[in-house]
């Protein structure tokens, strides 16, 4: 780890060392596809099995994050908010997804056809859902944002066939 | 006068937009204007460190 790493790295590396199944969606997910898109925090979709969400919740209390219900009690929370320092990351604990056009997406589906970002020497390793698997996700909403996202990630899958 | 449609969502159980962005109002709100820049700060260093990486496709489990 370097001396520098943001929260944001601090805690992605965290987690891949616990063994945590994890993807990081949102607008964070959309840029590392290549959009020039802006963002002020981080969200991420973890698989909801119960071992999944205890380590978790302990590799996040570990780093010294905070819940926003402070109770660190997620049995029945779909989202997970969290803080450290001035980060705030968003975590999603659902198994399936369906968005506005009745398309479900799994997260056992969205991890095993998973993309991941990484540089040679680099310890920090993002997991991604695949470039399709993104545009449903980004068709939960139906804001500005969510449009001009989807916009960009159609074509960056054209340049990429 | 446009009428503004009402904002459509596909997951009731999870919170609206305005609901998110209430949230991080609230959360952003609390932060002194140092922390607001460090904030900013962090985030920019973030995707500076990811801006090199390359994407590769996961072929088996591991």
């Amino acid at each position: 780890m370097k001396a520098e790493d943001s929260t944001y790295v601090e805690l992605m590396i965290a987690l891949n060392r616990a063994g945590i199944r994890w993807l990081l969606i949102g607008r964070q997910a959309v840029a590392q596809y290549g959009a020039p898109v802006q963002t002020m925090d981080l969200d991420l979709w973890a698989d909801p099995e119960p071992e999944n969400v205890r380590r978790l919740v302990e590799t996040a209390q570990a780093l010294g994050f905070e819940d926003s219900h402070a109770t660190w009690n997620v049995s029945s929370r779909e989202l997970l908010m969290i803080y450290k320092d001035r980060q705030k990351v968003d975590i999603f604990l659902i198994r399936t997804f369906t968005n506005l056009d009745g398309k479900t997406i799994e997260f056992e589906k969205a991890y095993r056809s998973r993309n991941v970002a990484e540089s040679a020497g680099d310890s920090l390793k993002v997991s991604l859902p695949s470039l399709a698997d993104l545009r449903l996700l980004k068709r939960m909403r139906d804001s500005e944002k969510d449009r001009e996202d989807l916009r960009y990630l159609v074509l960056i899958g054209k340049g990429k066939t | 006068m446009k009428r503004i449609a009402p904002k459509r969502r596909a997951m009731p159980s999870l919170p609206t937009e305005d609901e998110a962005r209430l949230a991080n109002i609230a959360w952003f709100s609390r932060l002194t204007p140092t922390q607001k820049i460090q904030s900013i700060e962090q985030d920019l260093r973030f995707r500076e460190r990811l801006a090199g990486f390359r994407i590769r496709k996961v072929t088996r489990e591991g």
